[in-house]
């Protein structure tokens, strides 16, 4: 102590200058602009308290799209390449950081998806504020949870409510990855794994009634290109199908191919997906059942439960 | 009045006050008419000068406080216009380092209205990975890259940052905090700077937005109950100062502010004075 006063031409940093070194700690948080951050289920019920709108869920495990399905629902509205316009977002920056490396910025020659990790703060929700012809403006909240969650779904480590997002949810697509059906060797878990999660689901009480629901296979174009691996999911991809009509006989069905190669000439189905997304989800589907009790708010996930 | 002037380094900002300038003191931005200065204007008549010379005006031409102080008189009345003229660049760090710029905050309920730049050469429409492979790769190479499969990903890639988002994407996310600080509706006019060199020549400002981009056209019709807007293409030079083309310049105009030219939406040709005057009719209208 003595040694340091009697230093004074000592190069060593004083702490009155270190700490001017780390102004962003002194700002005021009033004068912070939008974080790239997912919204948690609290500022996203805020959300759906101002204005109606979907809330979906892509289910699946890892790699299988999910963040994809998202990004390219923005993509498009920011390539002007769908009828759904862009009316803003809470969340812009969190659907630009997911969509970077799908761009040339990004120094990629291919597009590419970062795959989603579990976010210490349960902000697992992304925000788009879209203008429908039909529908009007809606609030759309897109699930981007990790596949962890639904592989821990399908494992019996966790149970359904410990997903909150999923007893709110207007739209649940069920996500059969393409890449998996054309490679012999995980091809039979992809029947498989839906089928889990629609028991797990089920077993819970889920999907609400009010919740429509669909089968969305992803990376198409891989699938069109291999005879083999097309011939083996037809066959699969109709039991599914009927199993689904048992809980929601309206099921979607959609064969997307999100990012198509260049020189794809089919659809991408895209727009059909978007259409599915936007259309008001069913009251009540069995006339029998009681009427609809009030729409539950998404609750904010706690702690994840170990499965007894 | 109260008017913002927003948007990225060199977009067009300065020398588009400039130029009104150079029409407002020569009587050629029709209707308006400049009655008054109520503050210097030395740095104004320096971008003048540098137009007259043919050279782009400069930030640097300018002091670092370039404030725009003036009263025009237009078919509604005389108006006091205030100006001030932000450096893009701190608009720029603004969004890059997700801190509001002090000034623009403390002023922002006040504005009675907001001009916002685009260039039209400065635009990166934020291009997908596969479309940098098809302009790099020739038919041969194409082949062998997609033969390659996922060896042909760079080994390294850039992180994501706000300053790569797209130009369109970083004045939605302007335009977003402004609305949000805000508690009235914001008259907006979108100029599209260096009008002179669009691309196709004859296209209409609305088209060229709607195309290059449509996330920021989209927005700004979904949002017409709090931003009121109109658009127009810009040409504050009237022709780039780079090209030396002497027959061409023998058909040009002598003087810089007959040289101006602002088209509005519909690509029709309107007054230099045009979004300055739309702005204050929006702000009567407003308060009537």
């Amino acid at each position: 102590m003595q040694e340091a006063e009697t230093a004074p031409d000592s190069v060593e940093p004083s702490v009155e200058s270190a700490e001017e070194e780390v102004p962003f700690e002194t700002v005021d948080s009033s004068r912070l602009l939008q974080a790239p951050d997912a919204l948690t289920a609290q500022e996203a019920n805020g959300l759906l308290a101002e204005r109606p709108g979907r809330v979906v869920v892509w289910a699946g495990d890892s790699d299988t799209g999910k963040t994809t399905l998202s990004c390219e629902l923005y993509e498009r509205m920011r390539r002007g390449e769908t009828a759904l316009k862009f009316a803003g977002s809470r969340t812009l920056l969190a659907l630009e950081q997911r969509s970077h490396p799908s761009r040339a910025i990004s120094g990629r020659r291919v597009r590419e998806t970062h795959r989603t990790e579990r976010d210490p703060d349960d902000r697992e929700l992304l925000h788009i504020r879209a203008q429908d012809s039909k529908h009007g403006l809606l609030n759309l909240i897109l699930a981007d949870l990790p596949g962890e969650t639904f592989r821990e779904l399908r494992d019996h480590v966790t149970v359904p409510d410990d997903v909150s997002v999923l007893r709110r949810a207007d739209k649940l697509a069920f996500l059969a990855d393409g890449a998996r059906i054309v490679d012999p060797k995980q091809r039979s878990m992809v029947q498989t794994g839906i089928r889990q999660l629609v028991q797990r689901l089920t077993a819970a009480g889920l999907p609400d009634r009010r919740t429509a629901i669909a089968l969305v296979v992803t990376m198409w174009d891989l699938v069109v290109d291999d005879p083999v691996g097309s011939a083996y999911w037809e066959e699969r991809e109709d039991a599914l199908l009927s199993e689904l009509r048992e809980i929601d006989p309206e099921v979607g069905h959609f064969r997307v191919s999100a990012r198509p190669p260049p020189d794809w000439t089919h659809e991408t189905n895209m727009e059909s997906l978007t259409r599915w997304v936007v259309a008001p989800p069913p009251v009540v589907r069995d006339p029998r059942l009681p009427s609809p009790r009030p729409i539950p708010r998404i609750r904010q996930p706690k702690a994840l439960r170990r499965a007894s | 009045m109260r008017i913002a002037l927003l948007g990225g380094p060199d977009t067009g900002k300065s020398s588009y006050l400039v130029a009104l300038f150079g029409a407002l003191e020569n009587r050629s931005a029709d209707p308006l008419e400049l009655v008054a200065l109520k503050d210097e204007v030395g740095f104004l008549n320096r971008g003048l000068e540098a137009l007259t010379r043919q050279e782009r005006v400069k930030r640097t031409d300018m002091d670092s406080r370039s404030h725009v102080a003036i009263a025009v008189r237009c078919p509604s009345g005389d108006v006091d216009l205030e100006i001030p003229d932000r450096s893009g660049e701190l608009v720029k760090r603004m969004g890059d380092d997700r801190v509001w710029d002090e000034e623009l905050l403390s002023s922002v309920d006040e504005l009675e209205g907001a001009l916002l730049f685009l260039h039209v050469l400065r635009f990166d429409p934020g291009r997908s990975a596969e479309e940098l492979e098809r302009l790099l790769n020739t038919d041969g190479d194409r082949a062998e890259s997609a033969s390659e499969g996922a060896s042909s990903r760079d080994d390294d890639p850039i992180p994501w940052a706000p300053n790569l988002m797209p130009a369109d994407v970083r004045a939605v996310d302007l335009l977003q905090a402004i609305l949000e600080k805000r508690s009235t509706a914001l008259p907006l006019a979108v100029v599209i700077s260096a009008w002179d060199r669009v691309q196709p020549p004859n296209v209409k400002p609305r088209t060229w937005l709607q195309h290059r981009a449509p996330l920021f056209d989209q927005f700004l019709e979904s949002n017409q109950g709090r931003l009121r807007h109109a658009l127009y293409g810009v040409s504050a030079q009237g022709f780039d100062f780079r090209v030396d083309d002497a027959a061409a310049e023998r058909g040009r105009p002598m003087d810089p502010w007959q040289r101006m030219r602002v088209l509005d939406s519909d690509g029709n040709l309107v007054s230099f004075g045009a979004p300055i005057l739309w702005l204050i009719e929006e702000a009567n209208q407003a308060d009537a």
